[in-house]
């Protein structure tokens, strides 16, 4: 019957004792959290860590969750929160070494090589962006969320957010062309 | 997932990072091993019954700090006679707003965006300058009429000093129990202390020496905010560090 739950009930039940709806909630969202924070701080080890920091800050926080709240921002505010002071802390990320070869096949069928590549050279070029461009992409491109929702999330106004996205997405597009890759 | 509609439409323009996207990279053993590393977290703190303080709702934790500091003030200040109602409100006001703020954010909840750590230090730096700037006004301090004897002062400031800051002790220690880890919770737990340190000597002394009230007074605040952080900073480490031997 858990798979019927939404977040938010799930999140209530764990409120209310069901150790079960906690697991629950981490299989769904855990993933979400973990590619997240990978593409932040593209360090795996730091990626699983922050991820486990978010479900244990969200434990300690349960008793703050309302009927009428929504589970979803909570979780990827706590996520972002976690990213950010990764960053003022002064940890950086370890720099992984790209391939010297960058050229992509033109064909739409690619090797999981290939594909690994292409998506070291989004790490890369998502990097070069300042936090705050990066979080907003992260948020409205990959967790697809809309521009209000990401607003919410990074404390800010929508229109602030929509001409951070408008122009990470075109300083985006100009490194990834640089690169050769589009 | 709940709630699917409120995903938003991929926009033609981002077209650009279609198949960039990183592949899906945890299985469920993998799952299994980070939830188990929660779960341990999570038994690791319900086994210390003073964590219950810090999972209480945001709301009642800062009433909770505020009603300790208050408890402090009415406990140890006694209004001094000749303490004019302009004085009050100035000293008081200022000390209090202050305290208040830096219990607000201190327990400023982890789900809601996090404060630039600009006004969090901003807030700090802000109680200090109060705190002396208080010192400075002679206008503020009429009804004190003790004296130190010229040449004295850094002797006569160490047991306020040393006052203010167990006056302002019990009230750190309780937020820090109600503290859920957040950054600069120290640092502002420390102002909130320093400042309620400077609210029960403002009550409580007598001497009206603006050097006395600078070295005695305001360096409360700093020193809660300097010292006594980094005392349990220092604290936290060795515990840490005997814990993991």
């Amino acid at each position: 019957m858990g798979a019927d739950r939404t977040d938010e009930e799930l999140m209530l039940a764990y409120v209310d004792g069901d150790e079960g709806a906690f697991r629950e909630l981490f299989e769904r969202w855990a993933p979400v959290v973990h590619g997240l924070t990978r593409r932040h701080v593209r360090d795996e080890d730091l990626a699983r860590e922050i991820t486990q920091q978010t479900f244990f800050k969200l434990h300690g926080a349960r008793n703050d969750f309302r009927r009428d709240g929504k589970l979803r921002p909570w979780l990827l505010t706590i996520a972002m929160n976690l990213v950010r002071e990764h960053w003022r802390r002064g940890k950086r990320r370890k720099h992984v070494e790209l391939d010297e070869k960058r050229e992509v096949a033109p064909t739409p069928e690619r090797s999981r090589l290939e594909l690994e590549q292409r998506a070291q050279l989004l790490h890369e070029a998502l990097a070069e962006l300042p936090e705050t461009q990066r979080e907003v992409v992260e948020l409205h491109y990959f967790q697809e969320r809309p521009y209000k929702e990401v607003a919410a999330i990074v404390g800010s106004s929508e229109g602030a957010v929509r001409v951070r996205a408008h122009r990470a997405y075109r300083k985006l597009q100009a490194i990834l062309e640089a690169r050769g890759l589009r | 997932m709940s709630e699917p509609v409120e995903r938003h439409e991929p926009e033609p323009e981002l077209a650009f990072l279609d198949g960039l996207e990183d592949q899906p990279s945890l299985d469920s053993g993998e799952l299994d091993d980070l939830f188990a590393g929660i779960q341990g977290q999570v038994e690791k703190s319900g086994a210390r019954p003073l964590n219950r303080l810090a999972e209480q709702p945001t709301n009642r934790r800062r009433l909770f700090g505020l009603l300790c500091f208050g408890l402090i003030l009415g406990g140890l200040g006694t209004l001094p006679a000749g303490y004019s109602p302009l004085t009050a409100a100035v000293v008081m006001g200022s000390f209090g707003t202050l305290l208040v703020a830096a219990v607000l954010v201190a327990f400023r909840p982890i789900y809601v965006p996090a404060l630039s750590p600009v006004w969090k230090v901003g807030l700090c730096v802000v109680a200090i300058v109060a705190a002396v700037a208080v010192a400075l006004v002679p206008d503020l301090h009429h009804h004190a009429t003790g004296e130190v004897p010229e040449g004295a002062f850094l002797w006569h400031a160490v047991p306020c000093l040393s006052f203010g800051l167990m006056a302002g002790l019990p009230g750190y220690v309780f937020l820090r129990l109600l503290d859920r880890g957040a950054p600069f919770g120290r640092v502002l737990a420390g102002a909130a202390a320093g400042l309620m340190g400077n609210m029960v000597l403002e009550l409580r002394c007598a001497v009206g020496n603006t050097e006395h009230l600078v070295l005695g007074h305001a360096m409360v605040v700093a020193a809660f905010i300097v010292g006594v952080v980094l005392v349990e900073r220092v604290i936290v480490r060795a515990l840490a560090a005997r814990r993991t031997k």
